[in-house]
């Protein structure tokens, strides 16, 4: 039996049912202790800019993210950022940089960026991370991207991440969820469609640029092939950067063992079980 | 970290995101520094260690005769603390509020303090110990270490690590029994160097006694180590190297290449610490480096050369090295500080950068090997 040692408060609704982990879930995240750390590992490796998340359909990529790696990446000391809100997952939809650029207008809305771990120290690290005028220049810009062609929205977005990234005193790692959709709703793929073109645009320039961020972007994997052809990291024409291409996959493997399904069912009586053995627990597990 | 002080260098587009955190303080907000500007700067300090490399090779034993007055011995120098004195200059602003702060920290730090520094690519390697304080026409007589003084290799202890890398503070004492150390090694070079050696000669001769000996080609070396990945190791290479490739006789690897070789199936568990004898080996550069076969959980790190080394120095100095950590019981640090104290391997042993754990050691040293054993061994095994 593996846990993850995160500091939270037991979830109110511990039974999920069909529905994948949140962050406030992490409690119960079980059996992907390893899974993560090497997760984790990977992404703030050395010259490491993107990190591919694939797995089956129904292998838990979302609460994955959610309940074992973003937990992680926030806990101890670490200075990693997330943008958007409660579970700092962005899902991609069709067209993802109005999803990561309403993300950015958030945070610059509440005009900071700060860990959700405690960091603040003293005001050396500051809670205000970009300067005032630059923050508002930038959230003019993003705010009128928005409605233009979204090649322009990709290249303010990078703009925007270079000049935050610079300021961060530490990671910013943007995490996007259910990427395939920017193949499968876009039937034309990058060729064919503008916000596909400029999504994969983004990325490439996230990693040329080489912007002080880590992206995850988590898929199924009958989408990664596709999804690694359109991302032309290997191209000669970004040859400056590392050969390596700065791209790392993980594939996320179902869990099928016996023991490690058992303690899945198992972790959200284990509250409950201070107080005397629940008798749902064995019906679940013959079940 | 006790009175020391910790640097994290990141890339941000344009510019080196520079962090510092002293006494485990949070780090402080970032520096933004001219990525451009301090990869010129590292450049010409490198070109004007390989400028020493080649005087050495011209005076290996410092006569005068051969350099009147010292004189050409003193514009390299002269040169070297220039550059280093930019580098310097590129890394702390004097005139940036910011930088002050630094600066200011620095100036405080005792001689001898730990510096380390937190490496996330390959563009923000950066030659820290020629960084140069001091007065650059003060007078040179015979090559001495003492003209190293201004340099920060002379007043911090400099560990530089990469992102990704390192293995837990229980791993760095090693088992001797456990331990299997690996040379690749450069035929032609090393048979060329082996009469210039001196008492090195016997020593190198020792250490490629221990399992799992010597191999000359890469494909070979390769293989010997898929088949210790579940033993603490020591790699030891002696090749040409660009900073990118390392070529032996008759094969050669990219730095890609060696990195996944290295990494493939390894077990995190049992440490690897990699000492890369070859020229510009922590260098690091665009299109990829060496320095990324360290980062890896398990990986110790490496010790590797930031500029152009002659051969036979550097296989005194890395033999010397691994002697110390195999055979005097001497930790990684105090193995790599003897080194470089060593006159007879001055200037050109000052080119080391330590990218590894300096507390790296083995529980006691290594029983050596009879040579004469070791053929009977050879021969019952034939």
């Amino acid at each position: 039996m593996d846990t993850l040692p995160i500091v939270a408060q037991w979830p109110k609704h511990p039974y999920r049912g069909l529905d994948f982990y949140r962050e406030t879930d992490a409690l119960l995240f079980r059996e992907r202790a390893k899974d993560v750390e090497e997760c984790a590992a990977i992404l703030l490796g050395f010259g490491v800019k993107i990190l591919i998340l694939q797995g089956s359909s129904g292998s838990g990529k979302s609460s994955f993210l959610r309940a074992g790696l973003i937990p992680q990446l926030k806990q101890g000391g670490r200075r990693n950022f997330f943008l958007s809100g409660k579970d700092s997952v962005i899902r991609c939809t069709c067209d993802p940089l109005p999803e990561i650029a309403c993300s950015l207008l958030d945070k610059f809305d509440s005009r900071h960026l700060v860990p959700d771990t405690a960091y603040r120290r003293d005001e050396r690290d500051g809670d205000v991370l970009t300067d005032v005028a630059v923050c508002e220049e930038l959230r003019q810009k993003l705010a009128l991207a928005l409605s233009g062609p979204r090649e322009e929205l990709a290249e303010i977005l990078v703009e925007a991440l270079v000049e935050i990234c610079g300021d961060l005193p530490g990671k910013l790692i943007l995490v996007l969820d259910q990427a395939e959709e920017v193949l499968t709703l876009t039937p034309g793929g990058r060729a064919g469609n503008e916000a596909a073109a400029a999504f994969f645009r983004f990325l490439e320039d996230v990693y040329l640029r080489n912007i002080d961020m880590r992206l995850v972007v988590a898929l199924r994997t009958e989408y990664y092939g596709r999804f690694r052809d359109e991302l032309r990291i290997s191209d000669d024409r970004l040859s400056r950067r590392p050969r390596s291409g700065g791209v790392e996959p993980y594939l996320l493997r179902p869990l099928r063992e016996k023991n490690a399904l058992l303690g899945i069912i198992d972790a959200p009586t284990l509250a409950r079980r201070e107080n005397g053995p629940p008798s749902i627990t064995s019906h679940s597990r013959e079940d | 970290m006790g009175s020391g002080l910790e640097l994290s260098l990141d890339p941000n587009d344009e510019d080196i995101k520079l962090r510092w955190s002293k006494d485990d303080e949070p780090p402080s907000k970032p520096l933004r520094l001219k990525s451009k500007q301090l990869r010129i700067r590292s450049g010409d300090v490198r070109e004007a260690l390989s400028a020493l490399n080649s005087y050495v090779r011209t005076n290996e034993k410092f006569e005068q005769e051969n350099d009147p007055g010292w004189q050409r011995y003193a514009e390299i120098l002269r040169a070297l603390r220039e550059k280093g004195e930019a580098l310097r200059n590129a890394l702390l602003i004097e005139d940036d509020p910011p930088s002050q702060e630094l600066i200011s920290v620095i100036e405080g730090l005792p001689r001898g303090a730990e510096l380390r520094v937190i490496c996330s690519d390959d563009e923000v390697s950066l030659p820290l110990g020629f960084v140069f304080e001091g007065e650059i026409d003060a007078p040179v007589g015979k090559p001495s270490r003492a003209d190293f003084a201004g340099f920060w290799l002379d007043r911090f202890k400099i560990t530089m690590l990469v992102e990704g890398g390192g293995a837990g503070p229980e791993r760095h004492s090693v088992d001797p029994l456990s331990l299997k150390t690996l040379y690749a090694l450069h035929r032609t070079e090393v048979e060329n160097a082996f009469p210039y050696l001196g008492s090195d000669a016997t020593k190198l001769k020792q250490l490629t006694l221990l399992p799992v000996k010597d191999y000359y080609n890469w494909n070979a070396a390769k293989r010997a180590y898929a088949n210790i990945s579940h033993a603490e190791n020591i790699v030891f290479v002696f090749a040409h190297s660009n900073g990118d490739y390392l070529r032996f006789s008759d094969s050669s690897v990219d730095c890609n290449t060696f990195r996944l070789h290295l990494h493939k199936d390894r077990d995190a568990s049992h440490p690897v610490l990699l000492i890369l004898n070859c020229c510009l080996s922590v260098s690091g550069g665009e299109g990829g480096s060496l320095l990324s076969a360290a980062a890896r959980k398990g990986f110790c790190g490496l010790v590797g050369t930031e500029a152009e080394i002659l051969n036979t120095y550097a296989l005194r100095c890395g033999t010397r090295l691994m002697w110390d950590l195999c055979f005097s019981g001497r930790s990684l640090g105090e193995a790599l500080d003897a080194m470089q104290s060593a006159e007879d391997l001055f200037p050109l042993n000052l080119f080391y950068t330590c990218y590894a754990q300096r507390d790296f050691k083995l529980q006691r040293p290594v029983e050596p090997i009879d040579p004469i054993d070791r053929r009977q061994e050879q021969l019952q095994a034939a």
